[in-house]
């Protein structure tokens, strides 16, 4: 039966009582005033020696005996159909073990993109290999392309796709069958929804045309590359029929199912996943990929071990990116600062990737009536992926400038104040206040007139939704001899989870962190979740606590017996046992592990697959940026960025800390430099490599200073949500609200690049920032 | 990459002997030409590697001038005080140019024969007047980042950042062959597409850069280095300007030279004339403002070019009155 308690919920000074129904076996969480001796300390990640000093081992690293070398032959075309493709040549070069074509493992003739795979060799050196790939003799029959969104929409645009694909697809609104994953709309049901969206666009028309006052932007966002250090890729290696990959991946487990699946084109019988280190994926390493089957199909034929990692222009062309978007919006808004209502029409490309390309311009807030309608353009590029926060920084470069705009629109009302006016999250509510604060929102900022300094500051809010869910499992084992150790097969992709895996299991046992092994990233492990979504640590952690609550159990019940103690009488507490009055029993940890018969109690146990209700569902956040822009030569600093961020339970601020400042940082990076650039004759990505690809260095890094909210969320025994991926939502927004306050015009389009700069500078005496105007139409 | 044999001459004449074709570059610091091997934009047999030449290397100050050895790193003459004292805008560039990383491995001949950063031409599969087509993808393609003047044959921009200021101090380039040696202007050691669109630099096949002469006679204190460019870190110079006045301290010899924006370092002798005596008052620096831009040709997307530069010439003429103040 489950057990009935009621917890307290909540941070600062608001909490309040809640009554939950444990399940599932599970545990109360941690309360408020609780002494903790680990969770909640700041604590340096386990692996950071072995990170720094390079005896981490990477997918990259690993080099099994008789190691040879995959490479993949890419289209160089931006559009093609493959006709042919003759190997004969190359595998007849020195060195050449092995050779496949894509048409022939995927079934997929098409190349529709530049970079598109088509091939691939294996040979004993990576030299051998590019030599091989060059002797590739491909027939491709080339066809037009566009390369942009713009290209890809005009009237006369060439077809992106094959078949009846238009370039142009509606994502939403849906109908109730595609939205259940059904086929494509029938007449009937896409008549309702053109009806419907009709009368969604007058309503709103409507509100708009009541409100006191009304907006309206056309913002644009960049394609941005996942740009991991580490590229995408695994080490493959047979043995007796078991395959065994070493790979960069997010997901050990889906990695696994690709390569052991039916619908997979690997068919192994049995395959093993080792992922101990990962060199950042930011949400595009959640399958194996092409080049993960190519590798294990490689060695397969090869008979020995294959090296398949991408090389920089592959990976920045084929590897995945954060779809860009063109965002048109109006906003309705009444003089005592309520907003009524937002119209918004938005395009995005997943290139030719199946992925969302969807921007969340319409969330955070209470933005009154929306009307939103969105479309996927097509273009032969390589295909979006989830990229930390998928759709959110795009979303909030438009909608939180529309939301100072806004502000500006109405007299008096200050950016911060319009925010929490139509904002109900009660976390955010508390830290506009601490952001404002920090950055020095109200200090005054005399620009000298003989300097062509200028600087401002902006603010924008985070949103996110991260509690973790069920399906992951942890093993705890104690041995006679002291050892503990946590086992989990999922993958740390940097975040920290191996480090507050580890502090979850030493606080539950009552033993310092350094007495723990962690183990991850091994698929014949327990049970774990993909690092997607920021659910990891949500995820893994209870299963954790669990599973060590019910080890340590063991333990006590062994002691109390050779003690002859009662075992309610008696617990552990920072490496020693204790009894009930807290006295100290003179047994150490290790000598109470001594008095076990057995070798080790193992203990596993799943996550509760449900939350409870807990405190709130969502993370919040709210970043303010200060900048300095050089009005004669555009060239844009962001100076500082106050980061408040939450994650429900604090397990180890350290580590998120870093989190927010990966984010911020990755978010200036966006707002800034990032970009892809698309030849338009060819069809090629220009800058498919780290040098002419801008990624934000450590001269332009901002000052950061992070304020951690520790939220007491009751969601889970651990109560954490995850912060991989809320810091990045606000940046970008916040820096471009900064941008505009400091020169006094609205630069509408992200990378914030001196040229932008200096064309907004050049055209702002023409143009007026925003309108007031009344009724007008996207 | 291609594998490649590297021959190590142990002085001139073997090294000038060993590159009898275009295929068989000069290898220094190796920042810019093994990028280019890896990246299958050069696939040359051979690798000729100079750093076992003696005597190309080090600083040498004397009362005639500062000598720099062409395998001298970019950091070493960053960091030396001699160079400070009488050539500071070489300096201050050096401070802008790349990374730390690449200052210490990357020399000062090996950054004046760079190849250009247009990302067609490092790009496997564009074929243009450069390197064996005709016609520039630039032109009427992604251009952000090319040249605003003299960019009708080709829209590179000189890569180098030591290259205008080599200009404006009078410096010489020391070339020699198996065939002796000479010593050219830096102006003329860099070549116009119109002279030649084929190669950026004024070396005939076998000739190696060994050094570059600084001239005290062209020392002055009243002086300016700027540049603006996307990002702090590791990026290109989207425009810079190179001022020196009164060199020598000869009334009225000056020099302004702008980098990024051309083929080649542009001299532009228009702006010194408005100079005249040397009174930056504002009549004047709002005259460099208004002419700066002449004569240029700018492109789909490089327009802004032209804006920055004018923000530049205020830049350079308050940093030149600070130095007059000061």
């Amino acid at each position: 039966m489950a057990e009935e308690i009621t917890i307290k919920v909540g941070f600062g000074d608001q909490f309040r009582e809640l009554t939950v129904k444990l399940q599932d076996g599970d545990i109360a969480p941690w309360q408020p005033g609780e002494p903790l001796d680990v969770v909640g300390k700041s604590k340096p990640r386990l692996d950071a020696v072995a990170k720094v000093t390079g005896t981490a081992k990477y997918a990259h690293d690993q080099q099994p005996a008789g190691l040879i070398h995959g490479r993949i032959l890419r289209s160089p075309h931006g559009n093609a159909d493959i006709r042919s493709i003759d190997l004969a040549k190359a595998r007849a070069m020195p060195g050449v073990r092995a050779a496949l074509t894509i048409p022939q493992v995927f079934e997929d003739s098409s190349a529709r993109y530049a970079g598109a795979e088509v091939a691939a060799i294996a040979a004993d050196t990576e030299v051998q290999a590019d030599a091989a790939l060059r002797a590739i003799v491909v027939d491709y029959d080339v066809k037009e392309h566009c390369v942009t969104i713009d290209a890809s929409m005009a009237d006369d645009a060439p077809q992106v796709g094959r078949g009846d694909q238009k370039n142009v697809m509606r994502v939403s609104p849906r109908s109730r069958r595609r939205r259940r994953g059904g086929g494509g709309d029938n007449a009937e049901a896409e008549k309702q929804i053109q009806e419907q969206m009709a009368r969604k666009e007058k309503e709103v028309d409507q509100i708009l045309a009541a409100s006191d006052s009304v907006v309206e932007g056309t913002f644009r966002t960049q394609v941005q590359t996942h740009a991991p250090l580490e590229t995408h890729g695994a080490v493959c290696k047979w043995q007796d029929g078991r395959l065994m990959c070493w790979a960069s991946t997010q997901a050990t487990f889906g990695f696994r199912g690709e390569m052991t699946s039916n619908w997979g084109k690997v068919h192994a019988e049995e395959c093993r996943v080792f992922s101990e280190y990962v060199g950042g994926g930011f949400g595009s390493k959640f399958s194996a990929g092409r080049e993960g089957v190519i590798g294990a199909l490689l060695s397969k034929e090869a008979d020995a071990p294959v090296k398949m990692m991408l090389d920089r222009s592959g990976e920045q062309t084929s590897a995945g990116n954060r779809p860009d978007s063109l965002q048109k919006m109006r906003m309705g808004v009444n003089k005592d600062g309520s907003i009524q209502g937002l119209q918004i029409r938005s395009w995005g490309t997943p290139g030719t990737g199946t992925g969302g390309a969807g921007a969340h311009n319409d969330g955070i807030y209470n933005l009154g009536t929306i009307d939103k309608v969105e479309y996927g353009v097509r273009t032969n590029c390589g295909g979006a992926k989830a990229h930390r926060a998928p759709g959110w920084p795009q979303g909030s470069v438009a909608l939180e400038q529309m939301m100072d705009m806004a502000a500006s629109s109405i007299e008096g009302v200050d950016p911060i104040e319009f925010r929490k006016r139509n904002d109900d999250h009660p976390i955010r509510i508390a830290e506009y206040d601490i952001a404002r604060d920090k950055i020095g929102w109200d200090t005054e900022r005399v620009n000298d007139p003989a300097s062509p300094l200028r600087t401002g500051v902006g603010i924008a809010s985070n949103l996110w939704f991260s509690a973790g869910g069920g399906g992951s499992s942890a093993l705890v084992r104690i041995a006679r001899d002291g050892s503990v150790e946590v086992r989990n097969g999922a993958q740390d992709i940097g975040t920290g989870t191996r480090t507050v895996m580890g502090m979850v299991t030493a606080e539950e046992i009552g033993i310092p962190l350094e007495m723990v092994s962690t183990r991850i990233g091994d698929t014949n492990d327990p049970q774990g979740p993909m690092s997607g979504g920021s659910t990891t640590i949500g995820s893994l952690t209870p299963a954790a606590r669990l599973a060590a609550h019910h080890a340590k159990k063991e333990l006590l019940a062994v002691i109390a017996d050779r003690k002859e103690w009662d075992v309610e009488d008696v617990d552990i507490r920072k490496g020693r046992v204790i009894r009930g009055d807290g006295s100290d029993a003179g047994l150490s940890f290790k000598e109470a592990c001594a008095l076990m018969d057995d070798d080790a109690i193992e203990v596993l146990k799943a996550r509760p697959r449900r939350n409870y209700a807990g405190f709130s569902d969502t993370n919040a956040g709210v970043q303010a940026a200060e900048v300095e822009v050089n009005i004669e030569t555009g060239v844009v600093m962001v100076k500082r960025v106050v980061a408040v961020a939450d994650a429900g339970k604090l397990i180890n601020p350290l580590t998120a800390e870093s989190q927010v400042r990966g984010g911020v940082i990755q978010g200036v990076s966006f707002a800034l430099h990032e970009r892809r650039m698309m030849d338009r004759h060819k069809g090629k990505m220009l800058n498919d490599n780290l040098e002419t690809y801008k990624i934000l260095g450590s001269v332009d890094c901002p000052e950061i200073e992070v304020v951690l909210i520790d939220v007491y969320n009751g969601k889970s025994n651990t109560q954490v949500m995850g912060l991989g991926e809320p810091p990045i939502v606000a940046t970008a927004a916040a820096v471009a609200n900064a941008v505009a306050n400091a020169i006094g015009t609205r630069v509408f389009e992200v990378p914030i690049t001196p040229r932008r700069v200096l064309e907004a500078l050049a055209s702002s005496n023409k143009t007026p920032v925003s309108g007031h105007k009344k009724g007008a139409r996207l | 990459m291609k594998p490649f044999q590297v021959a190590i001459p142990t002085n001139i004449e073997q090294a000038s002997s060993l590159q009898t074709r275009d295929d068989s570059p000069f290898l220094a610091g190796g920042t810019d030409l093994l990028a280019q091997i890896k990246e299958f934009t050069i696939s040359p047999d051979q690798v000729v590697d100079l750093k076992r030449i003696e005597g190309i290397s080090g600083i040498t100050a004397t009362a005639e001038g500062i000598g720099i050895g062409a395998l001298t790193t970019m950091a070493a003459v960053l960091g030396n005080s001699h160079v400070a004292k009488d050539f500071p805008a070489l300096v201050e560039t050096l401070k802008n140019t790349a990374t730390p990383q690449i200052r210490n491995m990357g020399s000062v001949g090996g950054n004046i024969c760079q190849k250009p950063r247009c990302w067609y031409l490092r790009h496997e599969g564009y074929s243009c007047a450069k390197n064996g087509g005709s016609g520039c993808w630039a032109k009427d393609g992604e251009n952000e980042f090319h040249a605003i003047f003299g960019n009708k044959v080709c829209a590179i921009t000189q890569p180098s950042n030591m290259g205008p200021v080599l200009v404006a101090y009078g410096a010489s380039i020391l070339i020699e062959s198996a065939d002796g040696k000479r010593q050219i202007p830096a102006e003329e050691f860099f070549i116009s597409p119109e002279q030649d669109v084929r190669r950026e630099i004024s070396l005939e096949p076998g000739e190696v850069v060994t050094g570059i002469w600084l001239p005290a006679s062209n020392s002055t204190k009243q002086w300016s280095y700027v540049e603006a460019r996307e990002k702090q870190t590791y990026d290109w110079a989207q425009a810079s300007i190179t001022v020196l006045l009164n060199r020598g301290g000869r009334s009225g010899d000056h020099r302004v030279v702008l980098g990024a924006v051309a083929p080649t370092p542009l001299r532009r002798s228009d702006l010194e004339e408005i100079i005249g005596n040397g009174s930056l008052d504002s009549e004047r620096v709002q005259k460099l403002r208004d002419t700066i831009g002449e004569g240029a040709n700018v492109l789909s997307q490089n327009g802004y070019k032209v804006s920055m530069l004018q923000g530049l010439i205020s830049q350079a003429t308050r940093s030149l009155q600070q130095v007059k103040e000061g």
